[in-house]
Protein backbone atom coordinates (compact mmCIF):
# COMPACT_ATOMS: atom_id res chain seq x y z
CA UNK A 1 0.00 0.00 0.00
CA UNK A 2 1.29 3.48 -0.77
CA UNK A 3 2.54 5.66 2.05
CA UNK A 4 1.20 9.19 2.51
CA UNK A 5 2.64 11.98 4.61
CA UNK A 6 0.37 14.42 6.44
CA UNK A 7 2.19 17.67 7.14
CA UNK A 8 0.66 20.31 9.36
CA UNK A 9 1.09 23.98 8.55
CA UNK A 10 -0.24 26.36 11.18
CA UNK A 11 1.76 28.70 13.40
CA UNK A 12 4.37 25.94 13.52
CA UNK A 13 5.33 23.62 10.69
CA UNK A 14 4.88 20.05 11.78
CA UNK A 15 6.47 17.59 9.36
CA UNK A 16 5.25 14.00 9.22
CA UNK A 17 8.48 12.00 9.29
CA UNK A 18 6.91 8.55 9.10
CA UNK A 19 3.79 8.61 6.96
CA UNK A 20 0.86 6.22 7.06
CA UNK A 21 0.11 3.40 4.64
CA UNK A 22 -3.32 3.89 3.08
CA UNK A 23 -5.20 2.03 0.36
CA UNK A 24 -5.21 4.82 -2.23
CA UNK A 25 -5.45 8.56 -2.87
CA UNK A 26 -9.21 8.65 -2.21
CA UNK A 27 -8.59 7.17 1.22
CA UNK A 28 -5.88 9.78 1.83
CA UNK A 29 -8.31 12.58 0.93
CA UNK A 30 -10.83 11.33 3.46
CA UNK A 31 -8.19 10.87 6.13
CA UNK A 32 -6.87 14.40 5.56
CA UNK A 33 -10.28 15.90 6.32
CA UNK A 34 -10.77 13.67 9.35
CA UNK A 35 -7.31 14.57 10.61
CA UNK A 36 -7.83 18.30 10.06
CA UNK A 37 -11.13 18.11 11.93
CA UNK A 38 -9.69 16.17 14.85
CA UNK A 39 -6.75 18.55 15.10
CA UNK A 40 -9.02 21.60 15.08
CA UNK A 41 -11.23 20.06 17.77
CA UNK A 42 -8.19 19.93 20.05
CA UNK A 43 -6.80 23.37 19.17
CA UNK A 44 -9.63 25.66 18.08
CA UNK A 45 -7.91 28.89 19.12
CA UNK A 46 -5.05 29.04 16.64
CA UNK A 47 -7.22 29.54 13.52
CA UNK A 48 -8.07 33.01 14.77
CA UNK A 49 -4.49 34.21 14.94
CA UNK A 50 -4.79 35.43 11.34
CA UNK A 51 -3.20 32.53 9.52
CA UNK A 52 -4.64 29.65 7.53
CA UNK A 53 -4.45 26.13 8.83
CA UNK A 54 -3.31 23.65 6.21
CA UNK A 55 -2.79 19.91 5.99
CA UNK A 56 -0.46 19.10 3.09
CA UNK A 57 -0.52 15.50 1.93
CA UNK A 58 2.60 14.31 0.15
CA UNK A 59 3.79 11.07 -1.40
CA UNK A 60 6.94 9.21 -0.51
CA UNK A 61 8.94 11.40 -2.93
CA UNK A 62 7.87 14.55 -1.13
CA UNK A 63 5.48 15.72 -3.88
CA UNK A 64 2.44 17.53 -2.45
CA UNK A 65 -0.61 15.72 -3.78
CA UNK A 66 -3.27 17.98 -2.27
CA UNK A 67 -3.82 20.46 0.56
CA UNK A 68 -6.71 20.96 2.94
CA UNK A 69 -7.04 24.63 3.87
CA UNK A 70 -9.15 25.87 6.75
CA UNK A 71 -9.73 29.56 6.96
CA UNK A 72 -11.76 31.69 9.36
CA UNK A 73 -12.84 35.15 8.19
CA UNK A 74 -13.58 37.93 10.66
CA UNK A 75 -15.92 40.84 9.93
CA UNK A 76 -15.08 43.60 12.43
CA UNK A 77 -17.46 46.02 10.61
CA UNK A 78 -20.46 43.92 11.60
CA UNK A 79 -19.85 44.91 15.16
CA UNK A 80 -20.41 48.56 14.13
CA UNK A 81 -23.70 47.97 12.32
CA UNK A 82 -22.27 47.53 8.82
CA UNK A 83 -20.80 44.69 6.81
CA UNK A 84 -21.92 41.31 5.39
CA UNK A 85 -25.18 39.55 6.19
CA UNK A 86 -26.24 36.00 5.42
CA UNK A 87 -28.80 36.15 2.58
CA UNK B 1 9.38 -12.93 34.39
CA UNK B 2 7.47 -12.49 37.67
CA UNK B 3 8.17 -14.97 40.45
CA UNK B 4 4.46 -14.99 41.02
CA UNK B 5 1.71 -15.14 38.44
CA UNK B 6 0.49 -11.69 37.29
CA UNK B 7 -2.97 -12.47 38.67
CA UNK B 8 -1.61 -13.10 42.15
CA UNK B 9 0.62 -10.00 41.99
CA UNK B 10 -2.39 -7.92 41.00
CA UNK B 11 -4.83 -9.36 43.55
CA UNK B 12 -2.42 -8.56 46.40
CA UNK B 13 -3.55 -4.95 45.90
CA UNK B 14 -7.10 -6.12 46.62
CA UNK B 15 -6.75 -8.31 49.70
CA UNK B 16 -4.12 -9.98 51.86
CA UNK B 17 -3.93 -13.38 50.21
CA UNK B 18 -2.99 -16.27 52.47
CA UNK B 19 -0.69 -19.08 51.36
CA UNK B 20 -3.77 -21.25 50.90
CA UNK B 21 -5.40 -18.60 48.75
CA UNK B 22 -2.30 -18.47 46.56
CA UNK B 23 -2.24 -22.26 46.19
CA UNK B 24 -5.92 -22.28 45.33
CA UNK B 25 -5.40 -19.65 42.62
CA UNK B 26 -2.33 -21.44 41.26
CA UNK B 27 -4.37 -24.64 40.93
CA UNK B 28 -7.00 -22.79 38.94
CA UNK B 29 -4.33 -21.50 36.54
CA UNK B 30 -2.72 -24.89 36.01
CA UNK B 31 -3.20 -25.46 32.27
CA UNK B 32 -2.73 -22.43 30.06
CA UNK B 33 -2.84 -22.63 26.28
CA UNK B 34 -1.30 -20.44 23.59
CA UNK B 35 -3.62 -18.39 21.36
CA UNK B 36 -2.23 -16.73 18.21
CA UNK B 37 -2.46 -12.97 17.74
CA UNK B 38 -5.63 -11.35 16.35
CA UNK B 39 -7.82 -14.31 17.17
CA UNK B 40 -11.26 -14.02 18.77
CA UNK B 41 -11.29 -15.57 22.22
CA UNK B 42 -15.02 -15.11 22.47
CA UNK B 43 -17.70 -13.31 20.43
CA UNK B 44 -20.71 -11.13 21.15
CA UNK B 45 -23.74 -13.34 21.72
CA UNK B 46 -21.71 -16.32 22.97
CA UNK B 47 -22.79 -18.08 26.14
CA UNK B 48 -19.41 -19.25 27.37
CA UNK B 49 -18.99 -22.18 29.71
CA UNK B 50 -15.54 -20.98 30.66
CA UNK B 51 -14.02 -17.84 32.08
CA UNK B 52 -10.81 -16.72 30.39
CA UNK B 53 -7.78 -15.36 32.20
CA UNK B 54 -4.82 -13.75 30.41
CA UNK B 55 -1.41 -14.86 31.67
CA UNK B 56 0.76 -13.39 28.90
CA UNK B 57 0.12 -10.97 26.08
CA UNK B 58 -2.51 -8.31 25.37
CA UNK B 59 -6.16 -8.84 24.46
CA UNK B 60 -8.96 -6.39 23.70
CA UNK B 61 -12.70 -6.03 24.25
CA UNK B 62 -14.30 -4.68 21.08
CA UNK B 63 -17.47 -4.17 19.12
CA UNK B 64 -17.97 -3.86 15.38
CA UNK B 65 -20.48 -1.53 13.80
CA UNK B 66 -22.44 -2.52 10.67
CA UNK B 67 -20.14 -0.34 8.52
CA UNK B 68 -17.16 -2.40 9.70
CA UNK B 69 -15.67 0.20 11.99
CA UNK B 70 -14.42 -1.09 15.29
CA UNK B 71 -14.21 0.34 18.79
CA UNK B 72 -11.91 -1.29 21.29
CA UNK B 73 -13.33 -0.57 24.77
CA UNK B 74 -10.69 -2.16 26.97
CA UNK B 75 -7.29 -3.77 26.93
CA UNK B 76 -6.85 -6.99 28.89
CA UNK B 77 -3.36 -7.40 30.25
CA UNK B 78 -1.65 -10.30 32.06
CA UNK B 79 -3.59 -10.97 35.27
CA UNK B 80 -6.88 -9.73 33.80
CA UNK B 81 -10.00 -11.85 33.57
CA UNK B 82 -11.87 -11.50 30.30
CA UNK B 83 -15.33 -12.50 31.27
CA UNK B 84 -15.79 -13.11 34.97
CA UNK B 85 -19.15 -11.41 34.71
CA UNK B 86 -20.71 -14.06 32.48
CA UNK B 87 -21.08 -16.22 35.56
CA UNK B 88 -23.95 -13.83 36.33
CA UNK B 89 -24.82 -12.20 33.01
CA UNK B 90 -24.75 -15.41 30.98
CA UNK B 91 -24.19 -13.92 27.53
CA UNK B 92 -21.40 -11.84 26.01
CA UNK B 93 -22.45 -8.36 24.94
CA UNK B 94 -19.13 -7.74 23.22
CA UNK B 95 -16.25 -9.68 21.67
CA UNK B 96 -12.74 -10.31 22.91
CA UNK B 97 -9.73 -10.81 20.64
CA UNK B 98 -6.04 -11.31 21.23
CA UNK B 99 -3.88 -8.39 20.11
CA UNK B 100 -0.60 -10.26 20.55
CA UNK B 101 -0.02 -13.96 20.96
CA UNK B 102 -1.41 -14.80 24.40
CA UNK B 103 -1.15 -17.47 27.06
CA UNK B 104 -4.70 -17.98 28.28
CA UNK B 105 -6.28 -20.11 30.99
CA UNK B 106 -9.80 -21.42 30.43
CA UNK B 107 -11.52 -21.81 33.79
CA UNK B 108 -14.78 -23.74 33.86
CA UNK B 109 -17.69 -21.71 35.23
CA UNK B 110 -18.25 -24.39 37.86
CA UNK B 111 -14.78 -23.68 39.27
CA UNK B 112 -15.55 -19.98 39.56
CA UNK B 113 -18.91 -20.75 41.17
CA UNK B 114 -17.13 -23.00 43.66
CA UNK B 115 -14.56 -20.32 44.46
CA UNK B 116 -17.26 -17.78 45.15
CA UNK B 117 -19.05 -20.08 47.59
CA UNK B 118 -16.01 -21.44 49.43
CA UNK B 119 -13.31 -18.74 49.26
CA UNK B 120 -14.49 -15.36 50.59
CA UNK B 121 -11.14 -13.59 50.35
CA UNK B 122 -10.55 -14.66 46.76
CA UNK B 123 -14.13 -13.74 45.90
CA UNK B 124 -13.62 -10.28 47.33
CA UNK B 125 -10.45 -9.93 45.28
CA UNK B 126 -12.23 -10.96 42.08
CA UNK B 127 -14.98 -8.49 42.84
CA UNK B 128 -12.32 -5.77 43.30
CA UNK B 129 -10.87 -6.69 39.90
CA UNK B 130 -14.19 -6.27 38.08
CA UNK B 131 -14.84 -2.98 39.88
CA UNK B 132 -11.42 -1.69 38.82
CA UNK B 133 -12.23 -2.70 35.22
CA UNK B 134 -15.30 -0.47 35.51
CA UNK B 135 -13.26 2.38 36.92
CA UNK B 136 -10.83 2.10 34.02
CA UNK B 137 -13.73 2.21 31.60
CA UNK B 138 -15.01 5.40 33.26
CA UNK B 139 -11.59 6.98 32.92
CA UNK B 140 -11.44 5.97 29.25
CA UNK B 141 -14.78 7.72 28.71
CA UNK B 142 -13.33 10.89 30.18
CA UNK B 143 -10.24 10.53 27.99
CA UNK B 144 -12.20 9.96 24.84
CA UNK B 145 -14.67 12.71 25.56
CA UNK B 146 -12.50 15.48 26.91
CA UNK B 147 -8.76 14.93 26.66
CA UNK B 148 -6.96 16.24 23.59
CA UNK B 149 -5.41 13.55 21.40
CA UNK B 150 -1.88 14.09 22.74
CA UNK B 151 -2.96 13.86 26.34
CA UNK B 152 -5.32 10.98 25.67
CA UNK B 153 -2.50 8.87 24.21
CA UNK B 154 -0.11 9.93 26.97
CA UNK B 155 -2.73 8.92 29.54
CA UNK B 156 -3.18 5.49 27.97
CA UNK B 157 0.56 4.87 27.91
CA UNK B 158 0.87 5.97 31.55
CA UNK B 159 -1.98 3.67 32.55
CA UNK B 160 -0.75 0.60 30.67
CA UNK B 161 2.77 0.95 32.06
CA UNK B 162 1.42 1.14 35.64
CA UNK B 163 -0.98 -1.77 35.16
CA UNK B 164 1.86 -3.92 33.81
CA UNK B 165 4.06 -2.88 36.73
CA UNK B 166 1.31 -3.88 39.19
CA UNK B 167 1.14 -7.30 37.49
CA UNK B 168 4.91 -7.66 37.92
CA UNK B 169 5.55 -7.54 34.16
CA UNK B 170 7.11 -4.15 33.50
CA UNK B 171 9.32 -1.69 35.29
CA UNK B 172 8.86 2.04 35.43
CA UNK B 173 10.81 2.95 32.34
CA UNK B 174 8.68 1.28 29.69
CA UNK B 175 7.01 -1.78 28.22
CA UNK B 176 6.46 -3.73 25.02
CA UNK B 177 3.39 -2.57 23.12
CA UNK B 178 2.33 -5.32 20.72
CA UNK B 179 -0.47 -3.45 18.92
CA UNK B 180 -0.76 -1.98 15.44
CA UNK B 181 -1.43 1.72 14.92
CA UNK B 182 -4.87 0.81 13.63
CA UNK B 183 -5.65 -1.06 16.86
CA UNK B 184 -4.30 1.86 18.85
CA UNK B 185 -6.51 4.20 16.84
CA UNK B 186 -9.56 1.98 17.36
CA UNK B 187 -8.84 2.13 21.09
CA UNK B 188 -8.52 5.91 21.22
CA UNK B 189 -11.32 6.64 18.74
CA UNK B 190 -8.81 8.20 16.34
CA UNK B 191 -7.93 7.53 12.69
CA UNK B 192 -4.65 5.81 11.81
CA UNK B 193 -3.23 9.07 10.53
CA UNK B 194 -4.10 10.98 13.67
CA UNK B 195 -2.73 8.18 15.85
CA UNK B 196 0.51 8.17 13.90
CA UNK B 197 0.90 11.96 14.12
CA UNK B 198 0.04 11.94 17.83
CA UNK B 199 2.71 9.34 18.53
CA UNK B 200 5.20 11.52 16.65
CA UNK B 201 4.11 14.50 18.73
CA UNK B 202 4.73 12.67 22.02
CA UNK B 203 8.18 11.72 20.74
CA UNK B 204 8.88 15.33 19.77
CA UNK B 205 7.90 16.36 23.31
CA UNK B 206 10.32 13.66 24.53
CA UNK B 207 7.62 12.09 26.67
CA UNK B 208 8.15 8.73 24.99
CA UNK B 209 10.75 7.02 22.84
CA UNK B 210 10.16 4.01 20.65
CA UNK B 211 12.48 1.11 20.06
CA UNK B 212 10.65 -1.31 17.79
CA UNK B 213 7.66 -2.46 19.83
CA UNK B 214 9.08 -1.08 23.02
CA UNK B 215 7.76 2.17 24.45
CA UNK B 216 10.35 3.85 26.64
CA UNK B 217 9.28 6.45 29.19
CA UNK B 218 12.29 8.67 29.97
CA UNK B 219 10.53 10.65 32.70
CA UNK B 220 7.44 9.11 34.19
CA UNK B 221 6.60 12.15 36.30
CA UNK B 222 6.62 14.34 33.19
CA UNK B 223 4.38 11.89 31.33
CA UNK B 224 1.90 11.73 34.23
CA UNK B 225 1.82 15.50 34.48
CA UNK B 226 1.28 16.00 30.76
CA UNK B 227 -1.46 13.37 30.68
CA UNK B 228 -3.11 14.60 33.88
CA UNK B 229 -2.71 11.00 35.07
CA UNK B 230 -3.80 10.24 38.63
CA UNK B 231 -3.67 6.51 39.40
CA UNK B 232 -6.51 6.85 41.93
CA UNK B 233 -8.93 5.07 39.57
CA UNK B 234 -6.77 1.95 39.60
CA UNK B 235 -7.56 1.63 43.31
CA UNK B 236 -4.13 0.42 44.32
CA UNK B 237 -4.45 1.85 47.82
CA UNK B 238 -6.98 -0.27 49.60
CA UNK B 239 -8.54 0.17 52.99
CA UNK B 240 -6.19 -0.84 55.76
CA UNK B 241 -3.18 -1.12 53.48
CA UNK B 242 0.23 -0.06 54.73
CA UNK B 243 0.13 2.91 52.33
CA UNK B 244 -3.18 4.17 53.73
CA UNK B 245 -1.74 4.04 57.24
CA UNK B 246 1.26 6.15 56.24
CA UNK B 247 -0.94 8.64 54.36
CA UNK B 248 -3.19 9.05 57.39
CA UNK B 249 -0.19 9.59 59.65
CA UNK B 250 1.12 12.31 57.39
CA UNK B 251 -2.17 14.20 57.18
CA UNK B 252 -3.54 14.19 60.75
CA UNK B 253 -7.01 15.63 61.27
CA UNK B 254 -7.07 18.49 63.75
CA UNK B 255 -9.45 18.00 66.70
CA UNK B 256 -12.35 20.51 66.77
Amino acid sequence: MPRYFFHLDDHRKDIDTEGTELRDLDRARVEAIAFAGAYMRDEPDFIWDGREFRVHVADVHGRILFTVVVLAVDYPDARQDGGARLQ
Amino acid sequence: MAANSPLIEKLRYAVDLTTDDVCCLQDVMAEPRTVPARRDLISAGDRPEEVHLILEGFAARYKLLPDGSRQIMAWLLPGDFCDLHVAILGQMDHSIMTLSECRVVDIPRAVIDDLTTTQPRITRALWWATLVDEAVLREWLVSMGRRTADRQLAHLIAEIQLRLEVAGIACCDGFDLPVTQEELGDTLGMTSVHTNRTLQRLRQLMLIRSDGRRIIIPDRQALWEYAGFDPLYLHLQRRGSAYEQIAAENHPRQPM
